[in-house]
């Protein structure tokens, strides 16, 4: 009886009942041919398997690791904000609750002889010195096109923190303030141009917009919302 | 256990099939970063009961092939001989067999996409028929006669190759 190819790959898939599985086997002894194309199957199999099982043996990288990162104490301590979720948005925000938690590992240069641009209190990272003033004082609206701390959208958060994007030199992120400071929930490492940069930037816009209740503030609600101390 | 932590322990296994989906470890880590964004939104579509890893590999597989369509419609080309360049998980294991493990990027590289999928669900990723079928949606036939082709022209690309 001949066997065909689906029926012998389903074999080497193990996808056979024990009576389909016995008569591949019967016919395997008869025919040389058909036993080799197996031994062909199997050998696929494994070399596949040897191509692509490291990346299921190895450590998780910490940029992945960190989407998921449920140890980092979220920057629950902002009030709520009142008013109504929209149905749309309520879906995500499970998700944006998380995505508020995390940080990406940072490796930040320091330069000689200057504060770095982050600092860590009560086990969270918080900015600190320029970093920390262009987030305090800066608008998008007015900063120069060479300010060495760019602002990007400012924004409530689903948890009702103000949280800013930024993007320096040496650190691109998201801070939120709370307890008048601004915790960084999210940074990537700034490089000054290429393709990293741009997937960065485009990770970091993803990231502010599932944190995003509503819309970003316009100029005008920027202005306000400094003026008010980012509450 | 907590939906982060249960796809934590997926990582791994999502991070094989993004890898054996896209041409290069930083597109199969671009993906892999993208689903498991996805997932972290869609959360709420997942049926707690039913198996996370399906639903995971299937968020993923959906990211991939708007990335396939877009990079189609973006008219880009790709030669194939670059598609198997610097890939290959160098580690400590099996270093000797970096020419081999070339052959077999490059060998893949030659499926169409429909072909890679099945081929990446099934022979690497170890999923059952049905399961394959449902990540995918295709009828059993179908995946049935995607793999056989599939794994015919990896044989012929793996067989001309050595």
């Amino acid at each position: 009886m001949t066997i065909d190819a689906a029926t012998r790959m389903a074999y080497v898939d193990g996808e056979l009942d024990a009576i389909a599985r016995r008569r591949v086997e019967r016919a395997m002894a008869d025919d040389p041919a058909l036993a080799e194309a197996v031994a062909r199957d199997r050998a696929l199999r494994e070399a596949l398997d040897a191509r692509f099982a490291p990346y299921a043996e190895a450590p998780v990288p910490d940029r992945l690791a960190a989407l998921l990162d449920t140890k980092v104490t979220p920057i629950g301590a902002a009030p709520r904000r009142s008013r109504p979720v929209p149905p749309g948005r309520r879906r995500w925000m499970q998700g944006a609750a998380i995505a508020a938690t995390l940080v990406l590992g940072i490796a930040i240069g320091r330069e000689a002889g200057t504060v770095g641009p982050v600092a860590t209190r009560d086990g969270a990272l918080v900015a600190q010195g320029r970093l920390a003033s262009a987030l305090d004082t800066q608008l998008a609206s007015t900063q120069p096109n060479d300010a060495p701390i760019r602002i990007g959208l400012t924004f409530r958060s689903t948890n009702g923190a103000i949280c800013r994007t930024f993007d320096g030199h040496q650190l691109q992120g998201i801070a939120c303030h709370a307890d008048g400071r601004w915790n960084l929930v999210r940074t990537a490492v700034g490089e000054r141009s290429g393709a990293y940069r741009q997937a960065s930037s485009d990770s970091l816009a993803r990231a502010a917009e599932t944190m995003m209740a509503g819309t970003p503030f316009s100029a005008a609600a920027e202005i306000a919302a400094r003026d008010k101390g980012w509450r | 256990m907590r939906f982060e932590e249960q796809l934590l322990e997926l990582v791994p296994r999502l991070r094989r099939f993004a890898m054996s989906l896209s041409r290069n470890e930083a597109d199969g880590d671009d993906l892999c970063q993208m689903a498991i964004e996805r997932a972290l939104k869609s959360r709420n579509k997942w049926q707690p009961g039913t198996r996370l890893d399906s639903w995971a590999m299937t968020v993923m597989r959906n990211i991939w092939i708007d990335e396939v369509r877009a990079r189609k419609r973006r008219a880009e080309t790709f030669v194939a001989a670059e598609a198997g360049d610097g890939i290959g998980d160098t580690g400590d294991r099996r270093v000797e067999a970096t020419v081999e493990l070339g052959q077999v990027d490059r060998a893949l590289a030659t499926l169409p996409d429909e072909q890679r999928e099945v081929i990446a669900l099934v022979l690497i990723e170890g999923f059952a028929y049905k399961e394959a079928a449902d990540i995918l949606d295709i009828p059993m036939g179908t995946l049935s006669s995607r793999l056989v082709r599939g794994r015919e022209a990896l044989m012929q690309a793996l067989g001309e190759a050595a």
